[in-house]
């Protein structure tokens, strides 16, 4: 039986699980609950046909008052980001093995709970279950914030609920305004959304609350200060989830709603990549004077999502394609690298980069998989990296090669901060002594680097059929582009 | 044979060889693991050998699999392109390749991280492969990245220096400078010619032949990665740096193969650049400043590698001299040459380096002759080879770009003419205070000096050969009707640009080099093989001072690019940020706390003004729809 909602049910009943259960037995559910929806997200994919417009549907009346209908489904956007919540949430989970973490029922329980409310949301198939999950999913972050925190995490997850829920409230508005203009009694489908047309004036404001709305989530520059607080606030598989997954959020909201909403954007696009493109700048910047590891990882996924939001809204074959695989391989790659920090923040107890120093010298193979992992995120060729990043910057220099110009300083930016954090506490002399002496690196850990650092290769070689998911549906939707 | 099978024993032995040593390296005997690494280029060159008995003066397409599908049109494969151009590419590569990773075992045998040295030299050769065998722009551009990276690992080999890895960073960050025009250009190509195949372009290129503007930002951009790759001007300062490395790094990846993949590339897109005689003008320019300013800095060096990188950055100016008169081939041969003759001076520098035990500076060197014979004498055939003594390789190929150039442009050709004079004296310079006169250093090192093992030695006789004999593939008209290296690249570079000298030009050339190479060397040998050091002080004054600084360049784009940048990036972290940013997104909750505790309907509290400015929000956001 595929229904998509059972992508939805197996981490809830896992998460339900986790919270009924001891402390012993918790993180083997949880465990359990997310390779399980893993292998059966697996089992679909074979089934599922590229060219298949929506497959996997299942669809209840919810609040028949509004012809509100609960409907979920995969379609072609949905694949890459469900692969990527599918693996994140298994690395998330394995590294949160070996923290031992007080109340691990809750926690676990939490965690799965994110799970299911992600691919809830990324596999929503009308704009008020899309809602529903955008909402939903921020709750079991909260708590997993406020709970297993830093030092500084209730004012930096305080921060962080305002501001999203500021969007969220921007979002609700916009989509209850175009609810009530197609008209109650419609049945809500993103085509149905898709074909109304708008006066300009509305298209701008709907287009501004939408950028609000997703900027905050992804988050983008200038809504991007809650961020590097948080970041480095939370708890590793906890930052995982926000870097890796929350953020793609952020940008496939931008594709589901944005581009095929407003007709308007042609005429604010310009100003839209001009932002979209000095968030790049910024935070390349920004992250190369960071002393925080958390905080220059959190800056320089700024400058990434800036580049996928910018490519997605150029809105052509390429930058759309790009955009998505970008999003696949930026999550994989953020992963790898906080679990790095992670590592890192237990050998030396600290989250400078100038306290670790040398570790190349006793971490050979730590030092290789970090490497990979940091020439992906910079994109090297026959690195993933590359691939998506040659396809925006193409996508972008089809509207205006000086788009791409600038965006490409910060591929020069993104080498110039990644190789100072690696060469900074992988080189040089190990000048610390309790480094030395400090655990080996758990074995847990070690696998998922050498996972993520196979994945970015493969992928980097065969980047093949990964692209052609977003192709077929951006060419599906693409008929309610205005030209 | 198959082509394909053919193609595969081309690319893959040196991953392969990377792959085992990189994994089990360090676990293995240093003599296996110099054997495997030693196995890829070789097998390598086998290949190209049969190759070029297979397909000679065809173009043999070999696609593996797709890479990614770009666009409609453009189908980006693992292509590869065997014709003579990237044969003779191969063989310079693979050929030297393979002398240097034996020199390697010899060199770097102490070296606890001898496995991880002879693993990247592996990967580097795999990227340079790509690079040369590559059949479609964006896979050129795979081979492009990955020798820079490589050229990263092994600058920085030593990485408890810091200084090393900063020359490392410098190195890949101004590549990838380059690499960003060159990017840009692929776009621009796609744009336009709707194909990235290397083939259809030229095809593509030779039908359009205009001279529209884009073309010349297409060639303009792919210069600009060619600074970045063939250091020249503006981006030549990170190659001096990247002697940080090992020197049979320095030999292999900053002299023969990997700063001369600018030239190749020009060479293989010599279609687009035939027909934009602007940036053909630019491009002789910045290789004659390149050339001058390398070859003036490399007068005043006392680290003998140094002299040999600004030497290098000086020749590879020559090459992109002839790229922009459009002898493409003549580039080419000079390639060749220069790979000979530069690979064995770095080896036999590296050699002194060794038998000295580290000793870098010429200042306290001289006399070694008669420590090191073999050493000694090799080294000279290449001094002899880079000054264009005849009929050593380098006269040829460097008395065919003077004739390129004075039959385009006289006054470039009276520049290069001064640079080969300063070339002969820093290269005199080098040889006398090296191997001639007396002893100027530390008496333990003296004491201690040795000639290296066979295993250091084999190569260098090799290259030594080489450096004699490679210039008569390129004999010019005057002496022999048939010119080996352009008839056999002709059917790749079939460039219609001809270039005609008179004899008594080419007489009278010889016989000026002749008499300058004479009289330089005399003047070196009176100054530098005295005892005393005074000959080697940094000058304090006048342009030997300039020279000795470098021109600034280093302290100029610090200025100018580095430090501006930096305290940008300052500002934005501790002002902008926060004032910038963060209050004025606050600013309606700011001002409305104010006005509330002016009014005292709420007293202050950090969640009711942030609420309450949301729904302030919330509210005015409905209101402008109500507007409509």
């Amino acid at each position: 039986m595929l229904l998509a909602i059972i992508l939805i049910l197996i981490p809830l009943i896992a998460a339900g699980l986790c919270f009924v259960s001891g402390k012993k037995i918790a993180p083997i559910v949880g465990l359990f609950g997310t390779m399980l929806s893993f292998f059966y997200f697996l089992y679909m994919l074979t089934v599922y046909n590229v060219r298949h417009e929506l497959m996997y549907n299942t669809f209840f009346n919810w609040i028949p008052e509004i012809k509100g209908i609960f409907h979920v489904g995969i379609d072609g956007y949905s694949i890459i980001p469900l692969l990527l919540t599918q693996l994140v949430m298994l690395f998330s989970l394995l590294y949160a093995l070996n923290s031992n973490s007080n109340k691990p029922a809750s926690y676990f329980g939490l965690l799965l709970l994110t799970q299911a409310f992600l691919n809830g949301f990324f596999i929503a198939q009308n704009p008020i279950t899309f809602y529903l999950f955008f909402e939903l999913a921020l709750i079991p972050i909260y708590f997993l914030v406020l709970n297993w925190g830093g030092a500084e995490r209730k004012k930096a997850v305080f921060k962080f609920f305002i501001y999203t829920i500021f969007g969220s409230l921007l979002l609700l508005a916009a989509i209850i305004y175009i609810h009530s203009a197609i008209g109650a009694n419609q049945l809500l489908s993103w085509k149905e959304f898709y074909f109304q047309k708008f006066p300009m004036h509305v298209q701008l404001y709907l287009l501004v609350a939408f950028f609000i709305a997703f900027g905050i989530k992804s988050p983008l520059f200038p809504l991007h200060t809650w961020q590097a607080n948080l970041y480095s606030n939370s708890d590793k598989p906890t930052v995982i989830i926000l870097a890796a997954l929350m953020s793609k959020m952020g940008v496939f909201g931008l594709l589901r709603f944005v581009y095929p909403v407003m007709p308007a954007i042609n005429v604010y696009q310009p100003t839209i990549i001009t932002i979209c493109i000095i968030g790049i700048l910024y935070g390349a910047l920004m992250a190369w004077r960071q002393t925080d590891m958390n905080k220059l990882l959190a800056y320089s996924s700024l400058s990434h999502i800036g580049l996928i939001a910018a490519s997605i809204f150029v809105m052509n074959v390429q930058s759309i394609e790009g955009a998505m695989f970008q999003m696949f391989i930026h999550g994989l790659c953020v992963t790898g690298l906080f679990v790095v920090v992670g590592i890192l923040e237990s050998k030396s107890n600290s989250s400078n980069i100038n306290d670790t120093s040398g570790l190349a010298r006793i971490e050979p193979r730590f030092a290789s998989y970090f490497f990979i992992i940091t020439l992906a995120s910079i994109g090297l060729p026959l690195t993933a990296g590359f691939i998506g990043e040659f396809y925006m910057l193409y996508g972008l220099s089809i509207d205006n090669i000086l788009y791409s110009l600038f965006a490409g300083i910060s591929v020069i930016l993104g080498a110039v901060y990644m190789f100072r954090f690696y060469q900074s506490v992988m080189f040089g002399k190990l000048k610390n002594e309790s480094l030395q002496s400090s655990s080996a690196i758990n074995l847990n850990t070690e696998y998922i680097l050498a996972i993520i650092a196979l994945l970015v290769i493969i992928f980097g070689f065969f980047p093949g059929m990964w692209i052609d998911f977003a192709a077929f549906s951006f060419l599906e939707y693409s008929e309610y582009l205005p030209n | 044979m198959n082509s394909t099978i053919i193609l595969n024993l081309m690319l893959w032995p040196s991953l392969i060889g990377f792959i085992i040593n990189g994994i089990f390296g360090s676990r293995m005997s240093k003599n296996l693991v110099g054997l495997i690494a030693c196995a890829g280029p070789l097998t390598s060159f086998v290949a190209t050998v049969i190759a070029f008995f297979s397909f000679r003066d065809t173009s043999t397409i070999v696609d593996l699999y797709t890479w990614f599908q770009f666009t409609k049109n453009i189908y980006v494969g693992f292509t590869f392109n065997i014709d003579n151009l990237s044969m003779l590419m191969m063989f310079i590569v693979s050929g030297v390749g393979t002398l240097i990773h034996i020199y390697s075992i010899g060199y770097m045998h102490e070296d606890k991280g001898f496995w991880r040295f002879m693993a990247y030299l592996n990967l580097f050769l795999f990227s340079m492969i790509i690079l040369v065998l590559a059949n479609n722009l964006p896979l050129l551009f795979a081979g492009w990245e990955g020798v820079g990276l490589c050229s990263f690992l092994l600058i920085g080999f030593w990485f408890s220096n810091d200084e090393y890895n900063a020359a490392a960073k410098k190195a890949f960050v101004m590549n990838r400078i380059g690499d960003l025009g060159f990017i840009l250009a692929v776009f621009l190509i796609a744009k336009t010619y709707d194909t990235l195949d290397f083939k259809l372009l030229t095809q593509k290129f030779l039908e359009s032949g205009l001279n529209t503007p884009v073309n010349i930002w297409i060639t303009i951009l792919l210069f600009v990665g060619v600074t970045g790759k063939s250091a020249q001007l503006p981006l030549f300062t990170w190659l001096p740096d990247a002697m940080a490395g090992p020197t049979p790094v320095s030999a292999l990846i900053h002299a023969a193969t990997m700063v001369t993949a600018g030239v190749y590339l020009v060479a293989r897109m010599f279609a687009i650049f035939d027909m934009t005689p602007f940036t053909q003008q630019i491009i002789v320019y910045i290789g004659l400043a390149t050339a001058f300013i390398a070859a003036t800095i490399a007068l005043k060096q006392n680290d003998i590698k140094k002299v040999l990188a600004y030497s290098t950055v000086s020749q590879l100016g020559y090459m992109v001299v002839a790229l922009g008169c459009g002898a493409y081939i003549t580039a080419i041969f000079h390639v060749m040459t220069h790979a000979f003759f530069k690979a064995l001076l770095f080896l036999s520098a590296g050699s002194v380096i060794h038998g000295l035990g580290g000793e870098q500076n010429i200042a306290n060197m001289g006399g070694l002759k008669s420590k090191m014979k073999w050493t000694h004498l090799v080294f000279l055939i290449g001094t002899l080879a880079i000054v264009g003594f005849p009929p050593l390789a380098g006269f040829f190929s460097k008395d065919e770009i003077l004739a390129v150039a004075f039959s385009k442009n006289i006054p470039v050709f009276i520049g290069l003419g001064l640079c080969s004079v300063f070339t002969a004296w820093y290269m005199f310079r080098l040889y006398f205070s090296t191997f001639q006169g007396e002893y100027r250093g530390d008496h333990h090192k003296w004491d201690h000096a040795h000639e290296s093992p066979m295993i250091m030695l084999f190569p260098l006789f090799v290259l030594a050969i080489l450096s004699i004999i490679g210039g008569f593939f390129g004999m010019p008209e005057v002496i022999s009707e048939h010119h080996a290296i352009d008839s056999f690249l002709k059917p790749s570079i079939f460039s219609k640009n001809v270039f005609h000298v008179s004899h008594t030009f080419d007489y009278m050339l010889w016989t000026l080099t002749v008499l300058v190479l004479a009289l330089v060397m005399y003047l070196t040998y009176k100054r530098y093989t005295a005892k005393s050091k005074s000959a080697y002080d940094a000058q304090s004054e006048g342009i030997g001072k300039v020279l000795s600084n470098k021109y600034w360049l280093d302290e100029i784009y610090e200025l100018i690019i580095i430090k501006p940048l930096r305290i940008l990036s300052d500002w934005f972290n501790r002002v902008f940020e926060r004032v910038g940013i963060d209050d004025v997104i606050q600013s309606p909750g700011f001002v409305l706390q104010r006005a509330a505790k002016g009014l005292g309907i709420l007293q202050s509290g950090s969640i009711s003004y942030y609420i309450l400015s949301m729904i302030i929000g919330f509210i005015i956001f409905f209101l402008m729809f109500i507007k409509k």
